[in-house]
């Protein structure tokens, strides 16, 4: 099966006033294809992922999705497949959860909007917690809110910054799962993080940035393969 | 990008410019135009009073523009600029508010009068204080430069407005704009070309200082 | 996705917000009451004329009522980093703006009326031979004070020291609005307001200027 690029960037650079984070940087998201991009602290991951995610303005270069050009009409298209998570929750803290999904179905213009955050809701465990206060629930409880409400409009392009900062391991394990169960069902995912752990094993490709250049690009052989290659980089012990 | 360089130059070129221009203005203040009759020699300030009341607004207004072309492109070296024109036209914004009570001390026999310019001046002068403290505030990250410069079109377009206010506030009316005689009106002009071309060798050697800008030999 | 459509769930969404956490609200109302109590001991407010330096003494109460309540308008925003999903949401940038204005149109009005009651409750201030006029002039207020209120409040989201530079940028610029609010509430409660006064004129062109401008800034302002 030929592979379908997605979203592709093409000679990305960021200026921060004299400081370049990203020095010209071509990225390729395979439709259905999990990529990991991984880098040091300050070579400019979570600046792309901003960028990929539109909230960030690149200095020069150009973001396509689906082979066209984003902007105008096709900037609210993108946007509406498109999912970010980060460490933070991005949930309301007086809110219940309910009212936060809602709130969130409603931005999005999501048609069939009862059914879906039913949907999304007993698929993460929430709908006994339905009426409570956001705030008050637990980091995992609130974990679960958070990537229920990615995921409620159903991205199809899924940009995770960082995910596993701050999780405990359960958490951690829970979230790798939810990732691989995510990659059968079509869609298109980029994972930002400088941590190698078990959770690169749900790798197609990976990606290295080094001092905002790709200094790597590759499928995913192993995480024996990763850690050497990333090493060979960034200095480390070798196994 | 912005060249250390040719901006040197350029600052140099416009300082020799305006040594020339001000020593003329000067020399035409004291020895050209005549005393003024009512006021006397204290008349004189309305030749560096007004023309750096001007230079200001062009400051600002270059401020102004740089915020724009900063907000839309998103490009660090219009920052640099708007920073720049910011701070230039506070300092000739001071000027305009030394200058005046000096003359008003002899005018109304009282330092500070709130006459509707004098008072605009001072407004101006807390809203680009502002500009600068939140500059000092918040050091150099993305996060204040979009701040400074959403300010400085702001409070740009407020000017006008301060300026209405205060006016209909006050009751002290400035002095009319008296007929100036040729020579007065030749010192004039002479006087305000000097200081505009100061207050842009300023803006040049603020701009060349800004560490963000590139140094290339 | 609606323009309006957008404001209307934002708005109804923040007012919940702000009535279920109370903090902003209460605590601005009841500063209302501790400055004016505070102020009647510094020159004793039942002899001054509320029709003439005292419509000035309200306006600055209010001012700094409103700033306590108009700087907090993105907490909610700023708790888990919700700002970045709005913003991530395939919605228009100016609507998020607008909705966010019109709350703080809606508290800075009820603001106002309870100021206005207390005024009259304590000092028998003439706020209700009027109360028409006043209560459009104060509408007329707030459109600006809050277009400006809004916009320096999501420029510092996340900004440190956010809470010393949010009246330091405010009031410099409200200058213009303050003057004309404090010359007309002196004319309304003498007589009536009139169209043709060039202070209204003032008000309602600081108004449109500004929210307008606001709300073109806004987009460009959020974006990195």
């Amino acid at each position: 099966m030929k592979e379908e690029i997605l979203v592709e960037c093409s000679h990305i650079e960021k200026f921060y006033g004299k400081k370049q984070a990203l020095k010209g940087v071509d990225l390729k998201l395979f439709a259905n294809k999990i990529t990991f991009l991984m880098g040091e602290n300050g070579a400019g991951k979570s600046t792309l992922c901003k960028i990929l995610a539109l909230l960030s303005k690149e200095s020069n270069g150009k973001i396509l999705y689906k082979r066209r050009e984003i902007k105008g009409n096709l900037r609210d298209e993108y946007k509406k497949v498109l999912g970010y998570l980060s460490h933070q929750t991005f949930i309301y803290n007086h809110l219940t959860a309910l009212e936060n999904l809602n709130f969130f179905a409603n931005l999005y213009g999501i048609t069939n909007k009862k059914e879906k955050i039913e949907q999304v809701m007993s698929s993460f465990g929430l709908t006994e917690y339905k009426n409570q206060i956001a705030g008050t629930f637990s980091r995992g409880l609130q974990q679960r809110l958070s990537l229920a409400r990615t995921l409620l409009n159903d991205p199809t392009v899924l940009l995770l910054d960082e995910p596993f900062a701050g999780l405990d391991p359960s958490a951690l394990y829970n979230l790798a799962q939810i990732l691989s169960e995510l990659k059968t069902r079509e869609r298109t995912i980029l994972v930002v993080t400088h941590e190698i752990d078990d959770t690169v094993e749900i790798a197609d490709n990976f990606i290295i940035l080094k001092q905002g250049r790709k200094v790597f690009e590759d499928t995913f052989y192993s995480k024996e393969n990763l850690k050497n290659t990333y090493f060979e980089f960034f200095g480390g012990v070798k196994q | 990008m912005i060249l250390k360089k040719l901006l040197r130059k350029w600052a140099t070129l416009f300082s020799i410019l305006a040594l020339f221009t001000n020593i003329l203005a000067l020399l035409m203040v004291f020895f050209y135009a005549p005393t003024e009759v009512q006021m006397g020699e204290v008349q004189k300030i309305f030749y560096y009073h007004v023309p750096c009341a001007i230079a200001s607004y062009f400051m600002v207004f270059i401020s102004f523009v740089f915020s724009i072309a900063f907000l839309v492109k998103k490009d660090e070296k219009y920052d640099i600029w708007a920073y720049a024109g910011a701070e230039v036209g506070l300092v000739f914004i001071l000027c305009v508010l030394v200058s005046g009570p000096i003359w008003g001390k002899a005018a109304w026999g009282k330092w500070w009068v709130w006459e509707p310019r004098l008072t605009t001046f001072l407004i101006i002068f807390l809203i680009y204080f502002s500009y600068i403290l939140v500059r000092i505030f918040g050091k150099q990250d993305t996060k204040t430069l979009k701040v400074a410069s959403v300010f400085s079109i702001i409070g740009f377009l407020d000017v006008p407005l301060v300026n209405r206010a205060v006016y209909w506030w006050g009751s002290i009316v400035h002095p009319k704009s008296v007929s100036l005689e040729p020579q007065m009106k030749l010192t004039f002009f002479v006087s305000l070309l000097s200081v505009i071309i100061l207050s842009l060798s300023f803006l040049f050697w603020r701009v060349s200082v800004d560490e963000r800008v590139i140094d290339n030999d | 996705m609606n323009f309006l459509k957008v404001i209307f769930f934002v708005f109804i969404k923040d007012i919940k917000d702000e009535l279920r956490r109370k903090e902003n609200i209460l605590s601005s109302l009841f500063f209302q009451l501790l400055s004016l109590v505070l102020i009647h001991f510094a020159v004793d407010m039942t002899s001054i004329d509320l029709s003439k330096e005292g419509a000035g003494l309200m306006w600055l109460i209010i001012i700094f009522a409103g700033t306590i309540f108009m700087q907090n308008i993105f907490r909610k925003e700023e708790e888990n980093g919700v700002f970045l999903a709005l913003l991530l949401a395939p919605v228009d940038r100016a609507a998020i703006y607008l909705a966010k204005f019109f709350v703080s149109f809606i508290f800075l009005t009820i603001l106002e009326v309870f100021l206005f009651f207390l005024s009259f409750f304590f000092f028998g201030a003439a706020v209700f031979d009027s109360p028409l006029q006043l209560l459009i002039l104060a509408i007329g207020v707030n459109v600006g004070f809050s277009a400006l209120g809004t916009l320096i409040s999501s420029l510092l989201i996340n900004q440190k020291g956010s809470s010393i530079l949010y009246p330091l940028l405010l009031y410099p610029l409200l200058f213009p609005l303050f003057a004309a609010a404090a010359a007309l509430t002196q004319s309304t409660l003498k007589s009536s307001l009139a169209f043709s006064d060039p202070w209204l004129r003032l008000i309602i062109l600081f108004d449109i200027i500004f929210l307008a401008v606001s709300s073109m800034l806004f987009e460009s302002a959020v974006e990195e």
